[in-house]
This record gives structure tokens, sequence and C-alpha cells, in this order.
């Protein structure tokens, strides 16, 4: 069926149908999103409604100054920022003091371009809660350092040492992983 | 830079968007959510709704000195029926102004006519009203209904037809009213320019009513000098001390309480705010007791005798003694004290008190009518409608009938009745009245009243009472300078 515009206009009137049938359209994108920032299900679970019912809250501005073409981003972007929020009350401090940043790590050479989406799942999943936040942010739905830094109220330079740590530790064990596979086949 | 693009794409291309199968029990929490939210929505239009209603009462009250003061009963003062009605044309290129305002005008005539004919009172006009289309511009009806591109081929003919009629009345205290409008609203439209007329006939009926009360002072101001007639019934609780004497030294005195009505009249007199009142009020005591419960503390005289003993003297002996080395003899002398016994009777007083139940305890109930005519003066203090009195004095009682039964079960062991004791009482008084208008107000009172002197004297049995009272009464203003 897809998101049209009577959709749309019909979920604004506060239909219960169409909230419906438009929470369903939805529902694989903006979980998709809180997949990356949630492990557990019901955290998802309670991420995905509270963005959908904010967006349901908003909808009739939203479709009075913007077209409905755009609608899914935004309800992306109001899901990304339910997220951060929810983490942030559950974190009382993301920050790291400065003197324990190291230097601006070395990537090393990345041919993992065939890791499939499971193993970069567990993968995203190992790393330290802020530098997966970081990472989800940055390299999946574009916030720049400034954005970040305040979204989560750290510092500029402490978002940028989270995603460097992040993506250290993705290469070192991206790359530790086709050693192994190597290994195995040989 | 690139390697570090390398994984953000990465994560950006496999993550990004997954294909996540759809779970009903999430969109059973979301309803949950979503029901939460109307049932806030219609708090908060019920809220939205009790605001606007008081502050429409506000507003009404306020000015309902200005609406419409006539008489003490609700009357309708003004009646509007008023019937509009609007006839906006729009003309393509194919037709004159002239011939469509004509055109148009008997057609919608015609089809008001039978309207008009139903109201007896309404008005028939043709106008050409400007009106104000959705995209703001300017249409007239009439002769300069001409478009102003000239290409428009929308030829549209509306009228509407509405009827209001407004019935309001007030009177000093409340006011309210009701209103009702009909309206009547239909189209003719020719969207394409050619002969497919689609008429479109809406008609709506909406009623409004409601009523308000007022505290504003619609009263003359008040004279100095009135004469009021109270018309009052109280009810209340009264603490009855009892004490008796009889011929075994067996004393009783207790407390008992006993449920009070009372009712009465009084004429009261008023002269800038100082109250004098007398009347008649007839009061009834009912108590249910358990007879002699306890008996008075009893005091016993223990005398005890007994014997006191006391020492006085002493005694001594004279020996003689032969001394062998010098041959001769001395004196000696030897002291012992005498102890002498003189009995004495001594006479010791204790006193000995002691609570004791009553062997032959049995429930009693007692009923007291009274007659009191009160005579009392005080002070009003007025606040707008509403006024605070104080009043107190003395009260002469008249006990008509005073009936006591002494109950074993169902079986009456002993019956006593008195009547005509006359004793002396102090009342004090304190109400709260509202102006209802000139003549008429509503009183609630407090009160309180003691006995001076016992009212019951019964074989060395005497009776007082004290005790507090609540009630209300209508007090009705007449005469006066």
């Amino acid at each position: 069926m897809g998101i049209t515009d009577s959709l749309l206009q019909s979920a604004a009137k506060q239909k219960r149908k169409s909230e419906y049938l438009l929470y369903k359209e939805c529902y694989a994108p903006l979980m998709s999103v809180a997949y990356r920032y949630f492990n557990n299900e019901d955290d998802r679970m309670v991420a995905l409604n509270e963005s959908f019912y904010k967006v349901l809250k908003g909808l009739k501005a939203y479709l009075e100054h913007n077209p409905s073409s755009q609608f899914i981003f935004w309800a992306k972007r109001i899901t990304t920022n339910t997220c951060i929020d929810l983490i942030r009350k559950q974190k009382r401090s993301l920050e790291i003091p400065s003197e324990e940043m190291p230097a601006e790590a070395h990537v090393a050479d990345l041919n993992a371009t065939d890791a499939d989406v499971e193993e970069l799942e567990k993968l995203l999943g190992r790393l330290p809660e802020v530098q997966q936040l970081v990472m989800n942010m940055h390299a999946i739905d574009g916030y720049s350092h400034k954005e970040i830094s305040a979204q989560l109220g750290i510092t500029e330079e402490n978002s940028r040492y989270h995603l460097s740590a992040a993506r250290r530790s993705l290469t070192n064990w991206l790359n530790a992983a086709k050693e192994n596979l190597k290994s195995f086949v040989l | 830079m690139k390697e570090r693009n390398e994984i953000d794409r990465l994560l950006k291309d496999k993550l990004g968007e997954k294909a996540i199968a759809f779970n009903e029990r999430h969109w059973v929490e979301m309803e949950k959510l979503l029901n939460r939210r109307k049932r806030r929505g219609v708090f908060f239009i019920f809220t939205i709704a009790l605001l606007m209603t008081g502050i429409a009462g506000f507003a009404l009250l306020k000015n309902a000195d200005k609406i419409h003061i006539s008489a003490n009963r609700m009357q309708e003062h003004r009646v509007k029926v008023e019937t509009r009605e609007v006839l906006s044309i729009l003309t393509n290129d194919f037709v004159s102004n002239e011939q469509s305002d004509e055109t148009f005008f008997s057609e919608a005539k015609q089809q008001n006519q039978g309207a008009n004919e139903s109201t007896v009172s309404s008005t028939s006009a043709l106008a050409t009203n400007k009106r104000q289309d959705a995209t703001g511009n300017l249409k007239k009806g009439g002769s300069s209904g001409q478009p102003e591109n000239g290409l428009s081929s929308t030829k549209n003919t509306e009228f509407e037809q509405s009827k209001q009629t407004e019935t309001f009345g007030s009177d000093e205290v409340f006011s309210g009213g009701s209103t009702h409008r009909q309206l009547n609203d239909q189209q003719v439209e020719d969207l394409d320019g050619l002969v497919n007329l689609s008429p479109i006939l809406l008609q709506s009926d909406r009623f409004e009513s409601g009523l308000a009360a007022t505290t504003d002072s619609l009263l003359p101001p008040p004279k100095p000098f009135r004469f009021e007639l109270i018309g009052f019934g109280a009810f209340g609780q009264q603490q009855i001390s009892q004490a008796q004497t009889t011929e075994n030294a067996l004393e009783l005195a207790n407390y008992e309480k006993g449920r009070s009505t009372n009712y009465g009249a009084m004429f009261q007199a008023r002269y800038k705010g100082w109250l004098a009142a007398s009347g008649v009020e007839m009061l009834r005591i009912e108590e249910k007791v358990d007879y002699g419960s306890f008996r008075k503390e009893e005091e016993v005289v223990v005398v005890t005798t007994y014997l006191d003993s006391l020492f006085i003297g002493q005694e001594f002996t004279v020996d003689s003694i032969f001394d062998e080395q010098n041959q001769d003899w001395f004196v000696d002398t030897t002291y012992f004290d005498v102890y002498q016994y003189f009995e004495q009777t001594i006479n010791d007083t204790t006193v000995v008190s002691a609570f004791e139940r009553r062997k032959e305890e049995q429930p009693f109930s007692q009923v007291v009518s009274r007659v009191e005519i009160p005579i009392l003066f005080g002070k009003a203090f007025n606040f707008g409608k509403f006024e605070l009195n104080v009043l107190g004095g003395p009260a002469i009682a008249i006990s008509t009938k005073v009936e006591g039964y002494v109950i074993e079960g169902s079986k009456l062991l002993e019956r006593r009745t008195l009547s005509k004791d006359i004793a002396l009482n102090l009342h004090l008084r304190a109400g709260l009245s509202y102006a209802l208008n000139d003549r008429w107000a509503l009183q609630v009172h407090t009160s309180y009243r003691r006995s001076a002197a016992a009212f019951l004297k019964y074989r060395g049995l005497e009776q007082r009472y004290a005790g507090l009272g609540i009630g209300g009464g209508v007090v009705y203003r007449f005469g006066g300078s």
C-alpha cells in the first residue's frame, strides 16, 4: 500500500484505522533505527512507540508545511532523537575526561565490505555504549560532531574520540575475523 | 580518511534499514498510549468547557443588572425573529449580467417563497451582499457578478436563509434564556459551464440555552428600622447533668447526652444593625441512659484506737561497803534508769473512697418537652446580601412534660411524669443570613443553651442541661422606615 497522502491526512485526523496502517508502514524503517540504539526488545518497543506517538502528534503541523514524500525521513529523525533522549535519561554522563583521550586512532587496512549484517550488528554491540551511540549517529544517521555534542551533552572533542575509538575497534575486529576465516579455509 | 569512510559506508549500507517483521504486540502497546492521549483530550475539553462556563457565568453575573430588572418572576422580555437571505451569482460570458440577475433572482424568489410563507414574522429580501471566497477574492452578486478575469465558466447560484429566535429573561437573582438558529443553505452550481446543475441543500438547527444566578446587589438600600419574623427549626445535642441524694447515702451524679430538636418563631426588631428578639421556641430532648450506672464517690471514716507509752525518772541503790585495808566503812551509790509506762488512747481517722456499680442498674429513657421564651439582644453585621448576627440573653423555660421510663427488656417497670416546672436558661445564638430580596432571607444559625437552674427536681434528683444546636430558617422583613 505504501505511505500515501490520504493515509497521512486520515491519520492526522486521528482515525484509528489509518493510524494502524501508518504504524504498520513505518514499523520497519523506524524499528531499524531503534534496533541500532537498543539491544533490549522492550527498550526498542518503547522507543518506537514514543516516536510514533510524537509523529502522530506533530503530523498535522508537518503536513501543512512539508511534502508528504519527505515524511519517512522526518519520522526517522524523530525516532533517532527519541532514542537519544531515552539513552540520555538512562545515562547521567557520557563525557570522559580529556586527559584519558588517546591520539587519533590508526585505522588498519579494511577489506571487510563483505561482512554480513548479523556479524556487523554483533561487533557494533560489542562497542562501549557511548561509542556505539556516536558511531550510529555519525556514520548511519549523518549527525555532525557539533550536533552529537549538542544532543549528548558532551564536547565535540569527546565525540571525535568516541568515533575514532569505535572505528579502530570495529576495524580490528573485522580484520581479525577475516584472518580467522583465512586460516580456517587453508 | 577514505578507510574511515569505508567503515562508515559499510555500516550505513548494512545496518541503515533492516527488514523487520511487524509485531502485533507492539501495536497493542501503541494503542494503549493512544487511548491515554484521547482520555487526556477529553479531560482537556472538559476543563476548557468548565472554564468557559465559569467565565460566561461570571460575565453574566457582572452584567445582570444591565440586562433587565422588571419583576420577581421570570418573564420573556425580548423576542427577536430574523430572516436573512443572501444571493450571490456568478455568470459566464454567455449570459449578460442583467439577464442573469433577473433569472436567478426570480428563481431564488420562487425557491424562497415556500420557506418565507411558513414564517409569519419573517421578512423576505433579496440582497447582493459581498461574499468572500476561499482565495480571498471578493465576489459580488447581482449586477456586479462579472468575474474579474472574465474567463471563468463557473455559474454558481447560492442563497442562504437563516432564522434566529432569542428568548431571554431575568429577575434579581436568576437569569437565563435560549437561542434557536435555523439555517437553510441552498447552492446550485454549474461547474462545467454547461447545463449540469447540481443543487445542494444544507439545513441545520442549533439550540443554545443557559441559566445563571447572580449575587449582585439589585436590592434597594436597607431601611434602618425594620421588623422581622423568623421561623426556624434546629437539632442538636444536649448534655444533661444529673445529681441525686437518697436516704441510704447512695448518691447519683453523672452526665448523659440527649438528642434535641426545636422549632419556633421569633419576632425581631432591628435598628441600624442592633437587634432585639423574642418569641416562642419548642424544645424536645430525648435521652436514653442506663439508670444509676455509677454511684457517687463514697466517703467512709475509719477511727482506729491504740495505746501509746512514755518514759519518766531514774532509780539509784546505796550500798555500805567495809574497807579491810583502812578498817572503815564507805558508801557506794549505783544509779539505774527507771522506765514508767503510762497508757494513752490515740484515735486515728482514715477516709476510704470507692466507686461501686449499683446492683439495680436498669435502662432508662426520658423525654423532656419544654417551651422557652427567649429575650435576646444582639448586633448584625452586613456584607452585601449576607449578614452575620450574634444574639444572646436569658430565656424562661417551662417544662410542659417530663416523662421517664424504666424499662427491662420490653417491660415497663416504672413511669414517672412531671410537668410545669419553671426554670431560667441562658441562650446564645450566631446566625448567617442571605437576603433573597427586600423581604425574604434565608438563615442558618448555631445556638448554645444552658440551664441556669435545675429544670427537674424529683425525689432528690436534679437535672440540668447544656448543649449546642444547629438549624436554619426563613426571615420575612416588613414595616419599618
